[in-house]
């Protein structure tokens, strides 16, 4: 970091320290919490941590006069009271009961948000499918993490290197049950999603869509040329591979290789690619910075990015002729 | 500091006194501020791999994240890494029920290569003309560089849904990339004649923006959008002093402008018959662009022949329509299905474009037989048409048992030189169980049968006529899956996890005859949040990919007998990952809070390699190091909270990476093409920047915080 970067962080965090000193200074001594409605105020018998948690949150909080009280969700505090409390006692409704379906947990929550832009396609997507229902995700008790403003459940403590975000990740909910994509995640190549950097949802829709894996866009190539727009072309020379599926080449969520590759270059190449000569010719241990005959020098095929060495753009050219046929300049 | 990012400052630091006067009209704001210092070293030869994503540099680091409730509005506002190219800032907000918005800076450095890692011969980098004379075998000459590309994506939304369920939402940001990333230029006219690294210039900038118009309801949904999306290069070439032809300047295209413009219309209606959902969406896009076609090209000698194209000018036009169709329904109490189609076209309306160079410009391959004046090449304008439909039932058998079933097929048409047509057809059962508590278990089993047309015999064979692209080749496709989650006792988790999938390209003799995945994921959680939570995890993953090659200008034909110089060969590549990790948040006291997380990985990778001719010319020993990489990282972190006003954390941090791989182990900028050199093979020397090349490292971060709270 330069020392104009150390100055301009410094005043950075100065001036906004400084205006949430007056933020801090003038905030208006919190109004009293709003009261639950009479039914549910027997829940605080028992429940007080949780009526009190749920007060804080956007459903519950002071002002909200949308926001749902305890019967709204639960269902039948009297009669849980009566039947002398405990799971499921009374019919109550709690969203920890394995013996209540997803669909019916998830029934609660559309009660209010079915009609909500985000959820339209819920009925279209794996989630509901697979018996997921909102609570697997989302924390209606729960104090969203720094800088989050939905809680989100986050079952486990988190395990990844240093990271320099202070936030509370949503990979971190995911991960939780695709333990797949959290192995990846971890891997040497990857992109930003463990620091932060990217979300889950910036590429998937996890309240369903109608695209293969849930993904926001119509096709993978949709979806990651809206990052990597310099790859969308239109290319004089194209690759068809590329134009068709980026997932032929790289895994997204990450790779023991560089630049996402599923397989090393120059195999991942010469999988699809075969002639007379190279291509063709093998590029063997033999070939690196330090040949061991018969090989005398090292294969500039094998070492650093193999064939992409010479074959840059091949995700698609606009050079002339041979240069841009194979993808050379 | 730039302009939007100053201006998303400002507003900030200006609602400090608006959200005070409002504080009195009911606003109730909370948060907290943190200022911190960090203090970081490592060893690294090159620390980009360190810093890959992360700005771990040493110094200040601030905080903040503030909310404000009313009985009206609210807004959040939350920044982090305040200054540092990794910055984070987030503000939004809205009237309950009636709007929201959203403002938000997204920054980060891509660090590719430091120190060793970014040395060049050339000069002007981070221009788009990079001169140098070589040979140049005298890396002291050399310059450094910046090997990275900052990354700032800025944007705003607003919804405003005040006459609900009408609502209009608006959408845009801009993502600017700017530095240095390298690429590659192939020197001379041959494979054989070397390459060079070329720093070029990334400027990079894309604009998005989107409307869109709905109404949303409990009944049915329906948006129309219209996103336009433009991307820019402030560098449409890259020129570079190309040693293998006299120094002259060649020319690479960069990634050329395009607009693209999109519209879609999504909608679901519910409520329907048998508990039915039906949920459709169309979309149109257009991309397009303009290029000029570069009519002269260094080649042999440091000429500028003609490239003899039949126009000057590219227009590159892409139009893809897709339509999606879903129908969700319940026809019994314990039945559920879902049928679905899903269509796309991609028409290329781009102009087809010949070059005739003549033979001696040095422009052709295949000694003239490729894009020259006698055997013209014209680029193919790539089009297909895919059409996918499906099937899935789910049975509740009771409450603890669930079957499900599918069936899947997907067909396109093609222009391509190889596969013009291909059809896949899946199908999949499942079996979920959780009929004891705290037992899950679901086990998956999907068949995939791809059949394809394959266009390429015609004429005399050539090699080509053999090979078979593995992502269109026939296939037979086995996966299958297990998940098992079991809580013996109350807060004590065991999850597992296992896959495994086989690809067999029935068909295919060469290129990749079959690959197989098996994965392994295992975890054990326990704790009460209130006062101790751990986890333990282990993953195991190994890949492996079989092909079939041939070399030699002898026949291609895989099956006819070898010769000294024309044979068959195959490779076999392994890949495995393993690692395990654990993390424990604890609450030994009330006010202190401890968190800690090791993690073990460890990649390795190799290829084996088999030929019928036993000396071929490079050898056949195997790869025993691709990839290999192994990784510790240990994080420590303690928080206490001094009052209800302030908090005090701090942690320490370990992280030691390992790195081994053929392509760079003993690692050399320069590259002979033939030992001893000669005047005439100095030519062909390649030239390397160092990237990825000292990626070992071993930091110890140290780190605290002091937060404020109101």
């Amino acid at each position: 970091m330069s020392r104009m970067q150390r100055l301009k962080a410094l005043c950075t965090t100065a001036v906004m320290s400084g205006a949430l000193l007056i933020c801090g200074a003038h905030a208006a001594e919190a109004p009293p919490p709003r009261a639950v409605a009479p039914e549910a105020e027997i829940c605080k018998n028992c429940h007080a941590n949780y009526v009190e948690n749920y007060l804080a949150t956007k459903h519950g909080q002071h002002g909200n006069l949308k926001g749902p009280d305890c019967q709204t969700c639960h269902v039948n505090a009297l009669e849980h009271a009566k039947a002398g409390g405990g799971r499921g006692a009374g019919g109550i409704l709690g969203f920890n009961n394995k013996a209540i379906t997803a669909d019916k947990k998830a029934g609660v929550c559309l009660t209010c948000h079915e009609g909500n832009r985000h959820l339209a396609f819920w009925d279209s997507g794996k989630h509901k499918k697979n018996d997921v229902s909102c609570n697997n995700c989302h924390v209606l008790h729960g104090t969203p993490g720094p800088g989050a403003t939905i809680a989100l459940n986050k079952p486990n403590p988190s395990v990844t290197p240093f990271e320099t975000t202070s936030r509370q990740l949503q990979y971190e909910t995911c991960v939780s049950c695709h333990k797949q994509i959290r192995s990846q995640l971890l891997k040497p190549s990857h992109h930003p999603i463990i620091e932060g950097k990217i979300t889950c949802t910036n590429c998937h829709n996890p309240h369903g869509a109608l695209s293969q894996a849930m993904i926001t866009a119509e096709s993978i190539r949709d979806l990651c040329t809206g990052c990597h727009a310099e790859k969308r072309g239109p290319f004089m020379w194209e690759h068809p591979p590329v134009e068709e599926n980026c997932l032929t080449c790289h895994n997204a969520h990450g790779s023991n290789h560089n630049r996402l590759l599923t397989e090393k270059a120059p195999n991942v190449c010469q999988d699809c690619h075969d002639a007379a000569q190279h291509p063709g010719t093998i590029y063997s241990g033999n070939q690196g910075f330090v040949p061991i005959a018969p090989a005398t020098v090292p294969s500039t095929r094998l070492i650093a990015r193999g064939c992409v060495n010479c074959h840059n753009n091949m995700h698609g050219s606009n050079a002339p002729a041979m240069r841009g046929k194979f993808f050379l300049r | 500091m730039r302009p939007t990012t100053l201006a998303i400052l400002a507003a900030s630091a200006l609602m400090a006194p608006a959200v005070a006067f409002s504080a009195d009209g009911g606003l109730v704001v909370s948060g907290s501020a943190g200022v911190g210092l960090r203090a970081v070293g490592d060893n690294a030869k090159d620390p980009s791999k360190a810093n890959e994503y992360r700005d771990l540099s040493p110094g200040v680091t601030g905080i903040f994240d503030v909310k404000g409730r009313g009985d009206e509005y609210y807004f959040n506002a939350f920044g982090e890494n305040l200054g540092r190219d990794d910055q984070y800032l987030d503000f939004r907000g809205g009237k309950y029920g009636v709007f929201k918005y959203q403002l938000y800076d997204n920054e980060l450095r891509h660090n590719f290569g430091s120190g060793p890692g970014a040395l060049s011969p050339y000069s002007g980098i981070g221009s788009s003309r990079l001169t140098a004379v070589f040979p140049n075998l005298n890396t002291s000459t050399w310059n450094n560089f910046d090997n990275s590309i900052k990354r700032q994506d800025i944007g705003a939304m607003f919804e405003i849904s005040a006459n609900s369920p009408w609502y209009l939402r608006f959408d845009g940001n801009q993502v600017k990339r700017e530095g240095v990333k390298v690429i590659a230029g192939a020197q001379g006219t041959s494979p054989g004649n070397g390459f060079v690294d070329l720093p070029s210039p990334v400027d990079f900038k894309t604009g998005n923006f989107s409307a869109e118009a709905g109404y949303a309801s409990k009944r049915g949904h329906l948006a129309v959008a219209v996103l336009h999306s433009k991307f820019t290069n402030s560098n449409d070439v890259l020129r570079w002093s190309n040693g293998f032809f006299a120094n002259g300047l060649d020319t690479t295209v960069l990634a050329p402008d395009s607009d693209l413009t999109k519209i879609s219309v999504n909608g679901n209606l519910r409520q329907l018959p048998l508990n039915s959902t039906v949920a459709g969406r169309i979309t149109y896009g257009k991309t397009t662009n303009d290029v000029s076609v570069l009519q002269n090209i260094l080649s042999t000698g440091g000429t500028n022949p003609s490239t003899a194209a039949s126009g000057p000018l590219f227009h590159g036009e892409n139009i893809n329509k897709t339509a999606s169709f879903s129908l969700t329904s319940h026809p019994a109490t314990a039945v559920d299905t879902r049928l679905y189609w899903n269509w796309a076209r991609k028409a290329n309306d781009s102009t087809e474009i010949t070059f005739r160079p003549l033979v001696a410009a040095g422009l052709s391959g295949g000694g003239g037989t490729i894009c020259s004046s006698t055997a013209p090449c014209t680029n193919e304008l790539f089009n297909y048409k895919k059409n996918n439909a499906g099937l899935e039932t789910g049975y509740r058998i009771n409450p603890a048992n669930k079957v499900t079933a599918g069936l899947d097929f997907a067909e396109t048409d093609r222009l391509r030189v190889d596969f013009t047509h291909t059809l896949d057809r899946k199908y999949y059962g499942e079996y979920k169980n959780n009929s004891l508590d705290n037992v899950d278990t679901r086990v998956r089993y999907q068949y995939l049968e791809r059949r394809s047309n394959f266009s390429g015999e015609s004429g005399i064979p050539t090699i080509d006529t053999f090979v078979r692209r593995f992502d269109l080749a026939n296939v037979d496709q086995h996966l299958a899956k297990l998940v098992f989650d079991v809580t013996p006792v109350p807060f004590l988790d065991l999850g597992f996890e296992a896959i495994y999938k086989h690809n067999n390209y029935r068909d295919t003799s060469l290129g990749r005859t079959g690959d197989n995945r098996q994965e392994f994921y295992a975890s054990i959680s326990y704790g009460d949040p209130k006062s101790f939570r751990v986890l333990l995890f282990a993953d195991l993953e190994t890949l492996y990919y079989d092909s079939q090659h041939r070399v030699g200008s002898g026949s291609p034909d895989p099956s006819t007998p070898p010769t000294a110089t024309t044979y068959n060969w195959s490779a076999e590549n392994h890949d495995k990952s393993w690692q395990i990790g654990i993390g424990a948040d604890w609450l030994p006291r009330e006010r202190l809070k401890v968190s800690s997380s090791f993690i073990f990985a460890q990649t390795n990778g190799s290829a084996d390699f088999t030929a019928q001719n036993p000396n071929p010319a490079g050898g056949l020993l195997p790869i025993t190091a691709f990839d290999n990489t192994r990784r510790t990282s240990l994080n420590l972190k303690a928080t206490y909270t001094v009052s209800r006003q302030f908090d005090i954390s701090g942690g320490y941090a370990f992280e030691k990476y390992r790195f081994s791989d053929i392509g760079y182990d003993n690692f050399q900028y320069t590259v002979l093409s033939a030992v001893p050199a000669t005047p005439a093979t100095l030519l062909s020397t390649s030239y390397l920047t160092g990237q990825s090349a000292f990626q070992n490292y071993t930091a110890n971060i140290l780190y605290v915080m002091a937060t404020y709270k109101f």
